[in-house]
């Protein structure tokens, strides 16, 4: 292999000789059953030319909300993504769009967080507005026969495979997963809870953990199955997952992030990993 | 101006950079696509479909302006094509009551994502080089625009994905150590190499990609392996605009057609990402469905189809005149059933105006600017590993090839400041 036709693989080490880990959130005290907020700003390590990462950017944020409810019967997991659109024009004016999607989704506290129910909101945006034409509202639930969905007065189905959960209560469930078990869990996936992904399987990989300075010690859980790339999820010794990767896109916790895209908004896009230079 | 009382809808989607059998319909078994194998079952199938250019931003040229990239003068990225043609959504504004909607990766002369494209209303741009996050905002905002559209109006809606466009990012970390057991428990799941990988002869025409010249046989395996993963997601996102389409009792009175800009080298010849006039960069998925309009289940493996054909295509479902210049022919009379005439050749360009591609319905001919050429049968031969271009035998075969280039040169409208192709003149001729 040569040096300049290779990339290093995006692993929390790299990402923190990018700089692009900083500045990490204070780990304070964290009890993954209890309730917390996570704040990860998205970015992507995208390339000019063959290797490096002259175009690497921040494409959003996803913050998630994990509150116990009162029943004591699972917990609500409140989530706001807001991801920024590349819409410049050949004049060279900055992206000015976005997409966010807001949703409670309530959540067994089982191994795998499998929601039971949710409401969602996906909005559109451009130049500081929202278009009102696009934006949708709709809820769910579990169904005997996978999940269903309701926009307006009429529910639509989905058939999928028991057991199964969303992208989103895997950011949560990994942080309770057990990291001594040997055993995978498989599951099938509703991403964005609409969309079905069969055979996933999750699963410790030890061959991926490391230490950063500063931030100690993170252990490594893997998925991959059909319709996704393989997805590492880096938690840390308190079990709050630092950082999520599947090949040039990540999630990296950051307590600015919510500032950072309305920056982007405002200003253009931040190039690089903070500082937007 | 007169309106045609039948007009239906009009569903564009298309994906980025797919090779044409990476979909299940085909019967490939390392990729599961069941919303693309859903259209397939309710129309109709083209294997011989040909981008016009096995790059994005020329391919799409040819999809919206109904010309070949030389004529519109998009030959590589980036570039803006001349100002006096139409392009499919001013044309449609302009000569119907249609209401145009575009979301997604534009690249049809100047940026991917642009929130300007003429003639269409832009939902959402995407983002530039990262499907993965960005398509499924297209997807949402298309799903979103169809649930509470105008139904008084038919509509042409193009919905353009980009994966499994992000291959490109993603290559650049498969030849690094992935580590024994990165992924444990993938081994199964990862694709054999392709039969023509390599072979003795690769014509030097073949551009061997520095970026996988080191690569392990795990390497190239765990490529396909992220390839094939690549398209599912986009046929998830296929699946969210259909749904919605159905859900919303728009599919009996939609027209939907599925295809893609360019393929992806997929490691046929070792050859990652695009750029070659061999099938696999240059020959895409086309699937034209029409609920109680078209046939279904139809799998035509005889039609020459070209990038071309997309813009004369939804012209003649929709009632509207043809642009003058247009390359391409309607499909309207293959898809319907009725004795549409069948094309002799469809034709391709690349590598920035230096090569040019004849398909006609046995052969593959290649021409280079240098006096290169490559002749392939492609039903003896669709791995296109015997070059007959120095076959004695084949003459004749290569004759009539490169007089049918210089034809179909000959009525080209280049656009200002386009070089001509000078078709090679060599022995034989």
């Amino acid at each position: 292999m040569t040096a300049d036709t290779l990339a290093p693989w995006l692993t929390p080490q790299r990402l923190q000789e990018l700089g692009a880990l900083q500045p990490m959130s204070p780990p304070g005290r964290f009890d993954p059953e209890g309730d917390w907020v996570n704040r990860y700003r998205m970015w992507a390590a995208i390339a000019r030319g063959r290797i490096d990462y002259g175009q690497s950017r921040m494409l959003g944020h996803l913050v998630l909300r994990r509150t116990r409810r009162p029943d004591g019967d699972g917990f609500t997991l409140s989530l706001h993504q807001k991801v920024v659109m590349d819409e410049g024009d050949p004049a060279g004016r900055r992206p000015h769009g976005w997409h966010e999607i807001d949703a409670e989704i309530r959540c067994r506290c089982d191994e795998l967080a499998r929601p039971v129910s949710w409401r969602m909101r996906n909005r559109f945006g451009r130049d500081l507005a929202i278009l009102d034409h696009l934006t949708m509202q709709e809820q769910g639930a579990k169904t005997a026969d996978g999940a269903a969905y309701t926009i307006g007065d009429e529910t639509f189905p989905i058939h999928i495979d028991t057991p199964w959960t969303s992208d989103w209560s895997l950011f949560e469930a990994v942080q309770r997963l057990d990291g001594t078990a040997d055993e995978p869990l498989r599951f099938e996936l509703l991403e964005k809870l609409r969309l079905p992904k069969p055979g996933q399987v999750i699963r410790r990989n030890p061959a991926l953990d490391c230490e950063l300075a500063g931030i100690g010690p993170l252990r490594c859980f893997s998925q991959t199955g059909h319709g996704i790339l393989p997805v590492d999820y880096w938690r840390d010794a308190a079990g709050r997952l630092r950082i999520v990767v599947t090949l040039h896109v990540a999630w990296i916790l950051d307590e600015q992030a919510e500032e950072k895209t309305e920056q982007m908004l405002r200003d253009g896009v931040l190039r690089k990993f903070e500082g937007g230079q | 101006m007169t309106m045609p009382k039948d007009q239906p809808n009009i569903l564009f989607i298309s994906t980025d950079q797919q090779h044409f059998e990476a979909l299940s319909a085909p019967g490939n078994p390392h990729v599961r696509t069941p919303n693309m194998d859903a259209l397939a079952a309710c129309g109709v199938r083209f294997t011989q479909s040909y981008s016009t250019n096995p790059l994005c931003g020329p391919a799409r040229t040819s999809y919206f302006t109904g010309r070949m990239p030389s004529e519109a003068g998009v030959l590589g990225n980036e570039e803006l094509y001349r100002d006096d043609l139409p392009t499919m959504g001013e044309w449609f504004r302009e000569h119907s009551r249609y209401e145009t909607v575009f979301s997604g990766k534009w690249h049809a002369g100047g940026p991917p994502q642009t929130y300007r494209v003429p003639g269409f209303d832009v939902l959402v741009g995407g983002i530039n080089r990262c499907g993965i996050i960005g398509d499924a905002s297209v997807a949402a905002s298309c799903e979103s625009w169809l649930r509470q559209r105008d139904r008084s109006r038919p509509f042409l809606l193009a919905a353009k994905l980009l994966q499994p466009h992000d291959i490109c990012e993603t290559i650049r970390f498969v030849g690094s150590p992935l580590g024994p057991g990165r992924y444990p428990g993938i081994e199964g799941d990862l694709p054999p190499l392709p039969a023509n990988f390599e072979y003795e002869g690769m014509p030097a025409i073949c551009q061997v990609s520095p970026q996988s010249a080191h690569w392990t046989e795990r390497d190239w395996r765990f490529y396909l392996y992220s390839f094939y993963r690549q398209v599912e997601m986009v046929d998830a996102e296929i699946g969210r605009i259909m749904r919605a389409l159905d859900e919303t009792g728009g599919l009996d009175e939609t027209i939907v057609l599925f295809t893609v800009d360019h393929g992806e080298g997929l490691g046929h010849r070792r050859h990652v990402t695009k750029g070659t006039l061999f099938d696999e960069c240059v020959r895409v998925p086309m699937i034209c469905a029409g609920p109680g309009r078209f046939p279904a289940g139809v799998v035509d493996r005889e039609t020459l189809v070209s990038g071309l054909d997309i813009l004369p295509t939804f012209c003649d479902f929709a009632g509207l005149p043809v642009p003058s210049g247009c390359r391409g022919a309607s499909l309207a009379g293959v898809l319907t059933g009725g004795a549409a005439p069948r094309r002799q050749a469809v034709f391709a360009e690349a590598s920035n105006n230096r090569q040019r591609m004849v398909r006609t319905l046995r052969h593959k001919y290649i021409a280079c600017r240098d006096g290169t050429e490559c002749l392939f049968d492609m039903v003896d031969d669709p791995d296109e590993v015997r070059d007959l271009s120095g076959d004695a035998g084949s003459r004749g075969v290569l004759c009539a090839h490169r007089s049918l280039l210089a034809q179909w040169e000959s009525g080209l409208d280049l656009a200002p400041g386009v070089k001509a192709f000078a078709v090679p003149d060599g022995p034989g001729t």
